[in-house]
């Protein structure tokens, strides 16, 4: 899933959904809490009721048994009859029991138990009259017992009775309603809750619902936005006119596209599967390791790595081919993507265009010879002394016929030059004999024009060199000489030693070299002035291919003219000291990274003088492993490379353990002039935040071996950043903070600190834009170390470039900061 | 004075009349001129024995080389010197021409005024 805009919603989506599950059950369980307790509370309250009733029937009983007794004692009192005390025993047996029973109920009655009280006593009252009624009968007769009965006393107490019984019952009626009201206010409080909790149920599940609905459409968008990348991707694939197939990590052909298909000859089924040695010339299964048996160093494929290798068409026929080979990280392990290239048209082109220059130099050299050797011995005499206006004519057609020769002398040794081909017989010689020879050659041809040509005297100048192609190079520094000196004019030849270099000059005394023709003198076919190609008879290829001539010795071709006042050219060839080794020694090896091989052919000479030695890397691949395996002091690099650009190289540099701590000279080419001359530098150390504080310790430690105690300025709109770095330097340096572009131009105004940290995302630009900023009149450097977050894409790059370009230094201070840097490294061992 | 014996070995008319012309303006100089190998080589074989062979390179038929292997094969020939003429002369194919066993190789267009002097220079050089 490579959207990751996705990621998060997804996550909130499921949050959401999750929540609302656990909502639900929450809700669920607290309503069937309550509509639990509402049951429970329900039972009890139907108890209650219960219990209230029995204890009104049990009043009710009391007083239906005080009843009983008085008709069975009224009954025996009018008849004497013995039978009416039988149900009057009975009651008053009966009447304790129940008064009891009620006493029981009553107790927890407030109020209750003193109507109780008052009934018992009220009770035992009316039994005394009732008694005091049957005794009168059975020992006075039926007229004393009248006269007990209409005394008055038992109706009294019975009154009393009625009144008490009716409080009784009014206090449980009460109890009752009181009881009731209760209960109804708690079932209101439930069916509220209730349906609370199932409006609050329904809105959870709805929300769950939605996110699980939007969770789904989302899975199905993001499944449909796969496919249509798929599908694009696919006919991409199918549609690229070079080959592409996919290896998994075991090197099995995993899928191939229609070009492969095409230029192999077998169809995808085929090929699935197998190994990748039944496409490529490669060590088959089981003889080395996969990758290894594609490209030598496994950690090149992390930045690309481009191989020439043989193809094999499925009928047999061999076919020459470019692949590139790239890593692709799956969660299946390291597969590869090879992209192939059939070269065989490219060979043959390339062989048409060998064998095209061959016919050029044979046919076209071999009719010149013979014109321009009758035409040489026209005008040399040979044939006898011809009329004057005839040897005029044969004049201009020999020195034309000259011309031609010359010209396809250049064309020729320029395609040499440009393809490679141009073979340097190196053997050691002395500049001074080159010289020599070169004058001998050229003196006729300057006595033409009337110039004279002289070699300083002084010491040899020992250099290794090819003598066929120097000697090349001074003819053409010396006729070009002669043909822009006046008549009578003097050309001066003079060759010295200047520290490591050896220097031969070529000084005329010319109209100088104008102003506006300088910055294309070294191009090919540039003349001054067209009308100066046939005056002068130049091929206008002269000085491309002297100078071409003179890099390729790691040496140098320079002018200094000033208008009106002749010229002088300079040809700068390292010098060979006695001990060769000596100064390798002294300065150790360096690690040059780019992909412009004169770039790196200047610098691999100009550090050589200094007494370092060089291995060039044209690729970042290349690179990482010459950085893995060799003892470098310092690396250089160049930003632009063949298969990446100088940051990553450092960013992958400074990713691995082994090569972390490895100095690096960040070069940039000089943009402006088309061709690369290794011109602007800066020196730079790029750290990725998190921040590492070992790392900017060892930065800071270099410096603070030098001497006093190091100022710092760190740059850095973090204010915990400034402040961690403070704190870990606080030993070591005194650290100044700026949080803006502007504090820290406003520091950099009055101080010059010793190092500088420097963030690239300020509030107020980016921190690259300090970099011009940081070089003194002397073109010294203040030592930056970049201290980013800031991802390095396609438009920051050219950006870097760009302001480094403007920060440009001196090459002669390149050496200068290497060696302040490989001091330091030493100091710091 | 003993003369120089030069044989010319070209297969273009033009080249071999020039070089004529250039070589004859050297009364030194004694020519006979061959246009192909096989030619060279039949003239050798009559028994004309030169002080040096100026040999162009590509012929038809029988090449320079081909032809300076066979001189080398004859036992009274063996150490003449042979001066490969050559449109082909960049540094790597001198080198390869000195292998084969030429003691030099003048390159075409050659200097006409000159090409006696340069002849002679080379024997001389190569003679030390």
């Amino acid at each position: 899933m490579s959207n990751p805009s996705h990621a998060p919603s997804g996550r909130r989506v499921r949050l959401a959904a999750l929540l609302s599950v656990g909502l639900v059950s929450a809700l669920l369980a607290v309503t069937g809490y309550e509509l639990y307790r509402e049951f429970r509370s329900a039972s009890a309250l139907h108890a209650q009721v219960a219990d209230s009733h029995e204890t009104r029937s049990k009043i009710q009983e009391v007083f239906s048994l005080l009843q009983d007794a008085e008709t069975g004692q009224r009954g025996y009192v009018i008849t004497g009859d013995e039978r009416y005390l039988e149900p009057y025993d009975q009651a008053v047996d009966s009447l304790n029991r129940a008064l009891a029973e009620l006493g029981q109920r009553t107790v927890r009655t407030p109020g209750q138990a003193e109507n109780h009280t008052d009934l018992v006593a009220l009770a035992s009252r009316k039994r005394a009259t009732l008694q005091a009624g049957i005794r009168a009968r059975s020992e006075g007769g039926a007229a004393e017992a009248v006269a007990v009965v209409s005394s008055g006393a038992g109706k009294e107490a019975m009154d009393d009775i009625r009144v008490v019984i009716g409080r009784m019952i009014a206090v449980e009626a009460k109890e009752l309603e009181a009881l009731s009201a209760r209960s109804q206010s708690r079932t209101l409080r439930t069916e509220v809750l209730v349906v609370l909790l199932f409006m609050a149920l329904v809105a959870a599940l709805a929300v769950g619902g939605f996110a699980v609905w939007r969770y789904v459409r989302m899975r199905e968008m993001s499944v449909g936005r796969i496919q249509a990348t798929a599908a694009r991707q696919q006919a991409i694939f199918d549609s690229a006119m070079d080959a592409i197939v996919t290896l998994n990590p075991s090197g099995s052909i995993e899928s191939v596209n229609r070009a492969a298909e095409a230029m192999f000859g077998y169809t995808a089924e085929e090929l699935s599967r197998r190994d990748v040695s039944t496409l490529f010339e490669v060590a088959s299964v089981g003889e080395r390791p996969f990758l290894s048996r594609l490209t030598e160093a496994q950690g090149q494929l992390d930045a690309g790595v481009v191989r020439e290798l043989v193809g094999r068409r499925k009928d047999g026929v061999i076919l020459p081919i470019d692949v590139a080979l790239t890593a692709m990280d799956l969660p299946t392990g390291r597969h590869t993507v090879a992209v192939i290239r059939d070269i065989t048209e490219r060979r043959r082109v390339e062989a048409m265009k060998d064998a095209f220059v061959s016919t050029v130099s044979h046919e076209l050299r071999t009719p010149l010879t013979s014109i321009a050797g009758s035409l040489g011995l026209l005008a040399g005499g040979a044939a006898g002394q011809m009329p004057d206006k005839a040897a005029r004519l044969i004049g201009i057609a020999h020195s034309n016929s000259q011309r031609l020769v010359r010209l396809i002398n250049d064309i020729l040794d320029v395609e040499k030059l440009e393809s490679g081909q141009l073979v340097l017989a190196l053997v050691d010689l002395d500049l001074r004999d080159i010289a020599q020879r070169s004058l001998e050659g050229v003196n006729g041809y300057a006595e033409q024009f009337g110039v004279s040509l002289s070699l300083a005297p002084g010491a040899p100048a020992p250099v290794r060199g090819d003598a066929d192609r120097l000697v090349q190079v001074v003819t053409n520094l010396l006729s070009n000489a002669a043909k822009f000196s006046p008549r009578g004019g003097n050309v001066r030849l003079c060759v010295q030693a200047e520290g490591r270099i050896a220097r031969l000059s070529v000084t005329d005394e010319g109209f100088g070299i104008p102003e506006t023709f300088r910055a294309r003198i070294f191009s090919k076919f540039a003349q001054a002035d067209a009308t100066d190609t046939r005056a002068k008879g130049g091929t206008g290829l002269g000085l491309s291919i002297a100078r071409e001539i003179a890099e390729r010795h790691g040496g140098r071709l320079w002018f200094e003219s000033a208008e009106g006042e002749g010229a002088t050219f300079h040809l700068d060839l390292p010098l060979v000291h006695d001990d060769p080794q000596a100064g390798a020694a002294q300065g150790g090896s360096l690690l040059i990274a780019g992909d412009d091989a004169d770039t790196a052919r200047v610098l691999r000479e100009m550090l050589s003088v200094e007494g370092f030695t060089t291995d060039i890397a044209t690729s970042a691949g290349e690179a990482i492993t010459l950085a893995r395996t060799g003892d470098y002091k310092a690396a250089l690099i160049d930003l632009s490379l063949r298969d990446s650009d100088g940051i990553s190289l450092i960013r992958a540099l400074r990713a691995r353990v082994e090569t972390r701590s490895l100095p690096v000279i960040v070069i940039s080419s000089d943009v402006g002039r088309g061709r690369a001359r290794g011109r602007s530098l800066e020196v730079l150390d790029w750290l990725e935040k998190p921040f590492d504080q070992s790392r900017i310790h060892n930065a800071v430690g270099a410096i603070a071996r030098s001497g006093a105690r190091p100022k710092v300025l760190h740059v850095d709109d973090d204010p915990d950043i400034l402040e961690v770095t403070r704190a870990a330097l606080a030993e070591t340096a005194d650290v100044m903070p700026a949080e803006s572009l502007d504090a820290a131009r406003r520091y950099l105004a009055k101080h010059r600190p010793d190092l500088i940290i420097l963030d690239l995302g300020l509030p107020d630009g980016s921190g690259l834009e300090l970099l011009p900023d940081l070089i003194d009149e002397s073109g010294r450097s203040i030592p930056v170390v970049i201290y980013s977050a800031q991802e390095m894409d396609a438009a920051t790059g050219p950006a870097v470039e760009a302001v480094l370009t403007k920060s440009r230094m001196s090459l002669t201070h390149l050496a200068r900061t290497v060696r302040t840097l490989t001091g330091k490294q030493q100091g710091e061992r | 004075m003993t003369p120089l014996k030069v044989l010319h070995v070209d297969d273009e008319d033009d080249i071999r009349e020039v070089a004529a012309f250039a070589l004859e303006l050297d009364p030194g100089v004694e020519l006979r001129s061959a246009p192909s190998g096989s030619a060279a080589l039949a003239v050798l074989a009559e028994g004309y024995a030169p002080d040096v062979i100026l040999l162009d390179v590509m012929m038809p038929g029988l090449d320079g080389p081909g032809t300076l292997k066979q001189i080398r094969e004859q036992p009274e020939h063996g150490d003449t010197p042979v001066i490969f003429m050559t449109a082909r002369a960049q540094s790597g194919e001198v080198e390869q021409y000195r292998r084969l066993g030429a003691v030099d190789v003048i390159v075409k267009p050659f200097d006409p005024m000159g090409l006696a002097a340069e002849v002679r220079a080379i024997l001389a050089s190569s003679a030390q």
